[in-house]
């Protein structure tokens, strides 16, 4: 989706888009707001959207970023947070870059990172992590291809329950996925990144950053199946949730080593 | 596979076949086999093949139920295992029959559950359980689709590293076939098939069994490339390893 695609959206945000933060019913974003928070942090939310975790992260930080593709998003963010006044909102592609001024202690981006083209994507896990000063901290929530598969399993098995045969109820539960294998599955038609685990923690790697805690953020069934019975059990559905570090750098360490 | 297909792998079995306890760095089969053991008890060793885990059962348990498809496996189990009288083999299908052997203490069953067929596979997973006494364990491998998937993007990663254009390198990573979405891989064109972590716990808790582990049994990237490049290190491929007491 592109910035004209998010402005359409923006009217309709808390229908269309699934409300991460309200679903975290275990608090984890907000404990990780907290535990990196304090007097004279710096925080950003990237890919803000109509702003939902503003408000949370203003709490605990004393200078905040609200960075988002749309203008129509990052318009209706500020006037529903017009009550935090260390706010800051800039308009930014985190494809081309992070748009912060300078980088910051945490950053948050809440299914962001969803592109599915491979270029687009690496670029903006770049500029994420550029975003974390050093000794900073990056919350990343991203959807979990092993949870899209499993609700594949479970549609199946809810199929089979009601009667259906095997092939009936496999055929039923088809769902759209393109590029599977690459994590890629059809959301509301749109092609969208899904990651798995140890994928997520490579890249992470990748850009130097250190996982401290990779967790689920659950969702009811009801949004990735239609009409579930009311009885459906667990495990549900969930977004990974991953908070990682980037070290600090050792000033001087490349000077001595090449002392020696 | 049939019984035929089985009966003519037989006699390449350790060239062709992966083998698992020889892969199993860590020893958890082993450590679990130990834990669970009774010298008075019976154990079960589905889809026994050539017998690899026959000796490490035998020595454990007072009596060991060899059970597979193929008779011309268990008559190169019963020679491996010759050293070990407790040891009886009983030729059984469990996709098609009921069981010919009593429900035992613990029951090892190492990628035996891999029919891509639903209607084949339930009925297997079925009498997998049911081949557990109550109260007694389920010690269990799969395929992990996790790990099929993680190959995958590897896969992608060495193509992008050489220089290949990202459209170019997603293409030729692509995994072959249909049926990934309900944990169907093909393993030397075979679709077999692979699970979920979540998947094992609903089948598990659906069949009256309680989780005691779950956790990767890892394998080294040659088990995936046959020259897999330096860089390619952690986290590296795996198989479920399950262990489940049977609860009612």
């Amino acid at each position: 989706m592109n910035e004209q695609d998010w402005d359409e959206v923006a009217t309709t945000f808390d229908e269309a888009i699934l409300d991460v933060t309200a679903h975290d019913r275990l608090g984890r974003i907000r404990k990780c707001v907290q535990r990196y928070g304090g007097k004279g942090r710096t925080a950003a939310d990237i890919g803000c959207g109509v702003g939902r975790t503003l408000d949370l992260i203003a709490n605990d930080f004393s200078t905040v970023f609200a960075t988002d593709i749309s203008q129509e998003c990052l318009g209706m963010a500020h006037k529903a947070m017009a009550h935090h006044h260390h706010i800051q909102y800039i308009h930014s592609d985190l494809v081309q870059h992070h748009g912060l001024p300078y980088p910051v202690d945490l950053v948050v981006c809440i299914n962001v990172v969803l592109h599915a083209s491979l270029e687009k994507r690496e670029a903006m896990l770049r500029h994420l992590c550029n975003g974390v000063k050093d000794g900073g901290h990056l919350l990343l929530v991203v959807p979990a291809l092993e949870s899209a598969l499993y609700a594949s399993h479970r549609l199946v098995r809810l199929n089979r329950h009601s009667g259906m045969s095997p092939k009936t109820a496999q055929r039923k539960a088809l769902r759209e996925m393109s590029d599977l294998d690459l994590g890629i599955v059809l959301v509301d038609g749109v092609p969208t990144k899904h990651h798995l685990k140890e994928e997520l923690h490579d890249l992470l790697c990748a850009e130097g950053l250190q996982v401290r805690s990779t967790q689920k953020i659950e969702y009811p069934w009801s949004y990735v199946l239609e009409a579930p019975p009311e009885e459906m059990d667990g495990p549900t559905p969930w977004n990974w949730i991953v908070v990682a570090e980037k070290p600090v750098k050792r000033p001087g360490a490349r000077n001595s080593r090449a002392a020696t | 596979m049939n019984e035929r297909d089985w009966d003519e792998v037989a006699e390449y079995f350790e060239a062709e076949i992966f083998n698992v306890p020889d892969n199993d760095t860590k020893g958890l089969i082993r450590h679990w086999v130990q834990r669970l053991a009774a010298p008075r008890g019976a154990a079960t060793d589905l889809g026994c093949g050539v017998g690899r885990t026959l000796p490490m059962l035998a020595e454990h348990f007072g009596t060991v139920y060899a059970v597979d498809v193929s008779s011309r496996c268990l008559a190169i189990a019963a020679g491996s295992a010759a050293d070990h009288s407790n040891v009886q083999y009983v030729h059984a299908d469990l996709s098609a029959q009921g069981n010919a052997y009593p429900a035992t203490d613990l029951v090892l069953c190492i990628n035996t559950l891999l029919n891509a067929s639903l209607e084949v596979r339930g009925p297997l997973f079925d009498r997998t359980c049911r081949s557990v006494k109550r109260g007694g364990h389920l010690v269990l491998v799969v395929p992990s689709l996790n790990s099929a998937l993680l190959t995958a993007y590897r896969h992608l990663q060495w193509n992008l590293r050489e220089g290949m254009a990202p459209a170019d390198a997603q293409r030729e990573a692509a995994m072959e076939g249909s049926g990934l979405e309900h944990g169907i891989v093909r393993i030397d064109g075979v679709p077999t098939k692979h699970y979920l972590r979540e998947e094992l716990e609903v089948q598990l808790a659906d069949r009256h069994f309680a989780i005691e582990t779950l956790e990767k049994l890892e394998y080294p990237w040659t088990t995936e490339f046959a020259e897999p490049p330096d860089w390619m290190k952690a986290p590296y491929p795996w198989d479920w390893f399950v262990v489940a007491r049977r609860v009612r």
